[in-house]
This record gives structure tokens, sequence and C-alpha cells, in this order.
């Protein structure tokens, strides 16, 4: 004899910890040790690389970014603010915005930085790839890049 | 045994429920922005060294930012990223990191600092020990240090 009713009360349940704890697009949220990589763009990626630096990422949960860099003196550029969005399955994106400084601490523009992200099934490591664009305080582009990244989950005991 | 359409959703609202007083029994009463006073002290006897002033975010779901007015100039270490979690009943861990600069602008080390926080039962008081270590860029440890954290919650206008 079916139980229908029952049959969806085991499901409910069992499923009941994971959905309230934590969402599919919720798996990215945490904090991030990245090795960022600025490459050669080439069409369909594989440029090769110009210069490696480490950085720091938080993906918040709701949506927001903050990052931070040792890959820039901080009196150079600010630190990065900006969102991330769940696409689909492992696939993620993430745009964040930096303002950029001059020796005599003048704004001479700035950066936004948008890649697409590929999340590892344990959510504990990630590679990322994409572009950045330089604009001029105006708003007119004046630089384009590539840069890749790869990341480790920032964990507490 | 009958299983109702109405007894499914009463065990789906106790589930929701117990999360939900759940989060605002511990895992969620840290959340906030704090403004702290941090000691720097001797690890062995625990004199004061210095004290300084910094700014901290708890977001929910774990990610942790912060400014920092105590680490000298060049913007060294002025901004931290990390994670926190709640550990149970009013304690809580948290750990940051921060990129630190010479004069010069050159990233020289990263900081990791790990405490351990206990949150005072109205929600609006931390305080935390724990340390902080150094490490050269390419991960080794090159000095650790301890302080204490005293935080009041900065709440809506």
């Amino acid at each position: 004899m079916k139980k229908p009713f029952g049959s969806l009360l085991a499901i409910l349940l069992s499923m009941g910890p994971t959905v309230f704890a934590q969402s599919v697009d919720g798996r990215l949220t945490g904090t991030w040790d990245a090795v960022v990589t600025i490459r050669n763009c080439v069409r369909g990626g594989g440029g090769s690389a110009i210069r490696s630096f480490e950085s720091v990422g938080s993906f918040n949960a709701g949506g927001t970014f903050s990052g931070i860099t040792s890959g820039t003196p901080p009196t150079l550029r600010t630190s990065e603010r900006g969102v991330w969005t769940h696409l689909s399955g492992d696939s993620y994106r993430f745009r964040f915005k930096a303002y950029l400084y001059s020796a005599d601490a003048l704004v001479i523009g700035y950066q936004v930085v948008t890649h697409d992200l590929q999340l590892d099934a344990d959510n504990l490591h990630y590679t990322s790839d994409g572009i950045t664009q330089i604009f001029s305080p105006d708003g007119t582009q004046i630089g384009f890049g590539c840069s890749t990244s790869d990341a480790t989950r920032m964990v507490l005991d | 045994m009958k299983i109702t359409t109405a007894g499914i959703f009463g065990v789906l609202f106790l589930t929701m429920a117990s999360s939900v007083a759940a989060q605002r029994s511990g895992v969620s009463r840290l959340a906030g922005t704090w403004d702290a006073v941090v000691t720097p002290r001797v690890c062995s006897t625990g004199a004061p060294i210095t004290t300084f002033k910094a700014a901290y975010i708890f977001s929910p779901g774990g990610t942790f930012s912060g400014v920092s007015s105590g680490t000298g100039s060049g913007g060294r270490g002025r901004e931290q990223l990390g994670v926190w979690k709640h550990v149970e009943g009013d304690q809580y861990r948290f750990r940051i990191k921060a990129y630190l600069f010479n004069s010069a602008g050159v990233v020289t080390s990263y900081q990791i600092v790990t405490h351990d926080a206990v949150l005072d039962d109205d929600a609006l008081i931390w305080s935390s020990t724990g340390d902080s270590r150094t490490f050269s860029m390419d991960g080794v440890q090159i000095n650790v240090g301890c302080s204490t954290i005293v935080a009041e919650r900065i709440e809506e206008p």
C-alpha cells in the first residue's frame, strides 16, 4: 500500500537540516586564500603568466564580496568590494571594484574585475578566470587584462 | 499510522522554529558591527604593550571583515578578512588575516590572528583572547604574539 504523505514526510525530514543550514548557492559563502595570476589575454584562456600574488576574498552571505590583496601597495589601490552570484551547479561569477591612486594620493581611476569560478565538490577549493578592466575616473576604459585565481577556503579549528 | 498534511506542516514548522530559536540562542548573536579596543600583550606575563581601536563586522554566514587603526603607516595591515563560528553557548572563535607592507609599499608578511570570544548575555559586549602569528610570504612563521580585545556593538542609529 502506498503512503504518499509518509514518503513525502520522510523526504522532507531528510532534507530539512541540509535545506535550512545551507542552500546550494550558499556553498561558496566564506573566506578564501587565493593565489592570483595575471596573464596575457589569449582567446579561450590559458595565457602565459605575467606575475602572481596572494589575496584574500570573502564571499558574504547575501551576495556581497570583500577582498584584500598583497599584490598592490594599499596606498595605490583600495581594498575590493563587489558582488557574487551562483550560476548553476558548481559555477559562480563574481565582480569587484577597487579605486586606484597615484603615488601622491590622487585618484587616477578604478578597476573592475569579473571572474567565472568553479567550486570543487568538497567546497574547499576553487579556481576562477576572467578579465580586469581599468577605467579613468570619468568612466572611460583605459586598460584591459586577464587573470586566473586558485583558492583554498580559510577554516577554523 | 495516518499521516496528514497538517501533520507534515506541523513537523516542518517545528523544524524551522527550532532552527530560528537555535540562531537566536547562539549562532547569530555575534553577527553585527563592533567597536573594538585591541591590546597586544606580552604572552608570558599578560602585560599590555599598547592599545588601538578597530571596527569589525561579523556577517551572517561566518565571514568577517575589519579595519584597524593600530598597524602603522602606509596602510600596512589596516584591513582584515576572516571567518568566525559559534563554538557553544556564548563562546565564539574567529580568525582574521591581514597583509603587512613596509613603508615603501612592498608586502613583507601576513598576520593570522585567532581569538576565542565570549559574548555577554545581552549581546552588546564581547571580550576575547588569542594569538597573532606572523608569516613570511613563503609561509614561514616569523613571530607570535598575544592580545586581548574588548568590543561594544555599534547599534542602529
